[in-house]
């Protein structure tokens, strides 16, 4: 069971915020609770049938997960073989799960201290690092060709701060 | 409205200001700028779609943000081709590289690659071009009547009936899930969930802010569909590496590209049954392209006299996939326009730029020039995306050259910025991450993101009707049932939920 539940972690962490986000619903007034609560309470229901179904032990689990399964998953098998799925190992799929998690945040933290023209190397940068890219002037010039993009779209047209961060204020530059 | 109400929405005088409408929205359309503005779009709409991984959900919520700094019908006309174009372009990497440049191309590159590996790659791409043309169009018809039709349904129509036209919408979902069923209605009610932060519509008491005033406002349509398309695209291609494509890509010649286009009159019956099932698929909320592709992709294999050469290059796989994922793209426009539900993720983002500008979706929306602007923009963006597929099919192959993370370089920066430029605050940046993060976390781990796109969207419309009806009727639940409408409403959403369950224990759940 332990197992089971550890495979279903998403199940398990969804089920623990709906029930969450349930308790604090109750807390509302009557019109302001009503729809969230309905929606809140079905969505917790269905969520704890899939994990009933996840616990539940072998062949039983299996016919009822093909009760549950969408008719459109029968479509796709229909006509399956197609695209051929660009293969990475568990290894590295894990460390690039972390890798562009830290350059996501790296990046909001950037355009948070330093503006956001300053923080598009830092993508350019990550980005290659992440895929493991080697070519330096593909990045050099993507670099370039956004830096303008984003000054000239965001900066000119619709006249965001791109040069604002919290720490340097490079405005005055413009 | 009653029934000679609506026999009154076609007398002559309604007729009249109709067709002044549409001659004041093409002269609109037709001027020079905006004709511009047209083929631009059209070729950036071809150029985004033929990335792989780039899909029209993709490119419009990248666009959201620019729609800022136009004026409604530009907004609109923008959305509207771009939503064509970047459809279309998804074929081309299907066919040449054995890649979906969108997931409606699917099954395009069934056929289409096939034929690229026989040499016969630049004539699959004329047979796209004009199989997608010719989808837009008919589904463009259908959507230019049927819409106001449909609208003017939406007259009789009180708050308990909204009320259970949006529970109809969210309970297609169950139809049209993939994989577990139980994940897409958990999914769809964090949708819900989502829509219902910040204050409720009648007494606004806040909900969900944790205190925070940034909450308050609820969470930004632009800043959700930001993270939950781009930025999440943008960590699924970094992490799963992209596809590239091959340094000998096959040799794309102009004329032959053009014979291509022109063998579509051999397919015509197969391009007009699959757009009409794409059109029709389309317009069903959830549903979407890719099932659109699918379905004609099967329709046509099955009803051929030559069934086995589907798979191994049979041109009539590739006009029937992209003819249903072109007129879907425009099915999907019906209920969106007339009734303010997607038919699609699509079709959600172009309701969120029709809200932005305060134009809600409906009746009154068809008493101005504003749809007409819109079909006028798809009729003359599809012309477009036929001629720049066409004369430039060789250089939009080496779009998909594209190193990937230039591609999620790309899509990061413009996503992040794009998500400031909405409210200039950087806690919207923060929120797209987060809903990025969470879509890609989702989509893994088998819940379905149009789902949670049609609660967030028919959320709002469902909890106005349920609370506008309850006051109506002081607080008796039985007006839920009152009518006719309602009641067929609620069996038909009943009826939907059950189907899948219903079919698998009738086919034996143990097969």
């Amino acid at each position: 069971m332990w197992r089971s539940l550890r495979e279903n972690w998403d199940v398990v962490v969804l089920l623990g915020a709906f029930a969450s986000l349930t308790v604090v619903a109750t807390g509302y007034e009557r019109t302001a609770r009503q729809f969230p609560l309905v929606f809140l309470a079905a969505g917790t229901v269905f969520l704890a049938a899939e994990l009933a179904i996840a616990i539940t032990p072998g062949r039983y689990s299996e016919r009822l997960r093909r009760l549950t399964t969408g008719l459109a998953t029968d479509m796709d098998s229909a006509v399956s073989g197609g695209a051929d799925e660009p293969g990475t190992t568990s290894d590295e799929r894990r460390y690039r799960h972390g890798a562009t998690l830290a350059l996501l945040v790296g990046t909001v933290l950037a355009a948070y201290l330093f503006g956001f023209l300053a923080a598009v190397p830092l993508v350019t940068v990550g980005s290659a690092r992440v895929v493991g890219a080697s070519d330096w002037r593909t990045t050099a010039i993507a670099t370039v060709v956004l830096l303008v993009a984003v000054e000239v779209l965001f900066g000119q047209l619709l006249g965001v701060p791109t040069l604002e961060g919290a720490l340097v204020d490079w405005e005055g530059v413009r | 409205m009653t029934v000679a109400g609506l026999a009154g929405a076609v007398d002559p005088a309604a007729l009249q200001v109709t067709g002044d409408l549409i001659f004041e929205a093409f002269r609109v359309v037709f001027s020079p700028r905006n004709l511009g503005i047209i083929t631009a779009v059209a070729i950036i709409g071809v150029v985004l779609g033929a990335l792989p991984g780039v899909g029209p959900a993709l490119a419009m919520a990248l666009f959201f943000p620019f729609t800022f700094a136009m004026e409604p019908e530009i907004a609109l006309m923008v959305m509207a081709v771009l939503y064509g174009s970047t459809t279309y372009g998804g074929s081309i990497p299907a066919i040449l590289l054995n890649i979906p440049g969108t997931p409606g191309s699917t099954a395009t590159l069934l056929d289409g690659y096939p034929m690229t590996q026989q040499g016969r790659g630049a004539e699959a791409l004329g047979l796209s071009a004009a199989a997608s043309v010719v989808g837009a169009l008919f589904g463009l018809a259908l959507l230019a009547v049927f819409a106001p039709l449909m609208a003017q349904v939406a007259l009789i129509l009180g708050p308990p009936e909204y009320f259970m036209i949006a529970v109809f919408g969210m309970s297609v979902v169950s139809v049209v899930a993939r994989g577990s069923l139980l994940k897409s209605m958990a999914a769809m009610s964090l949708g819900v969930f989502f829509a219902t932060v910040g204050t409720d519509p009648i007494r606004a008491v806040p909900r969900f802010t944790f205190g925070t005033t940034y909450l308050e406002s609820g969470v930004s349509l632009v800043v959700l569909l930001v993270g939950l398309f781009a930025v999440s695209q943008a960590i699924e291609l970094a992490v799963g590496g992209g596809a590239s494509a091959p340094d000998d890509q096959p040799k794309i010649t102009q004329s032959v590209v053009f014979s291509g286009a022109r063998s579509i009159v051999a397919s015509k019956w197969n391009v007009l049954r699959s757009s009409l099932l794409g059109t029709v698929v389309g317009s069903i909320p959830g549903m979407g392209i890719t099932s659109a592709n699918f379905l004609a992709y099967l329709l046509a294999a099955t009803t051929s006299e030559d069934p086995e050469s589907f798979g191994s290059g049979n041109p009539e796989g590739v006009v029937a996939g992209e003819a249903a994922n072109n007129s879907s793209a425009m099915g999907a426009l019906i209920p969106a326009m007339a009734l303010g539900i997607p038919g699609g993720a699509a079709a959600a983002i172009f309701i969120g730029v029709m809200l932005t500008y305060g134009i809600t979706p409906g009746p009154t929306v068809f008493q101005s020039r504003l749809p007409y602007v819109v079909f006028a923009s798809i009729l003359l963006g599809s012309v477009a995306f036929f001629g720049v597929g066409v004369l430039g099919g060789q250089y939009f192959a080496r779009v998909t050259r594209l190193p990937t993370h230039v591609t999620v370089s790309g899509v990061l920066v413009f996503a992040l910025v794009g998500s400031f430029a909405a409210r200039n605050n950087l806690l919207d940046v923060g929120a797209a991450v987060f809903f990025g993060v969470l879509g890609y976390v989702l989509v893994q781990r088998g819940y379905s993101l149009v789902a949670f796109i049609l609660g967030f969207i028919l959320a709002p419309i469902a909890e106005r009707g349920f609370q506008r009806a309850l006051i109506i009727s002081n607080g008796d639940y039985g007006v839920f049932l009152a009518s006719p409408i309602s009641l067929a409403l609620l069996a038909g959403s009943v009826g939907l939920f059950f189907l899948p369950f219903a079919l698998r224990r009738r086919r034996g759940i143990g097969e």
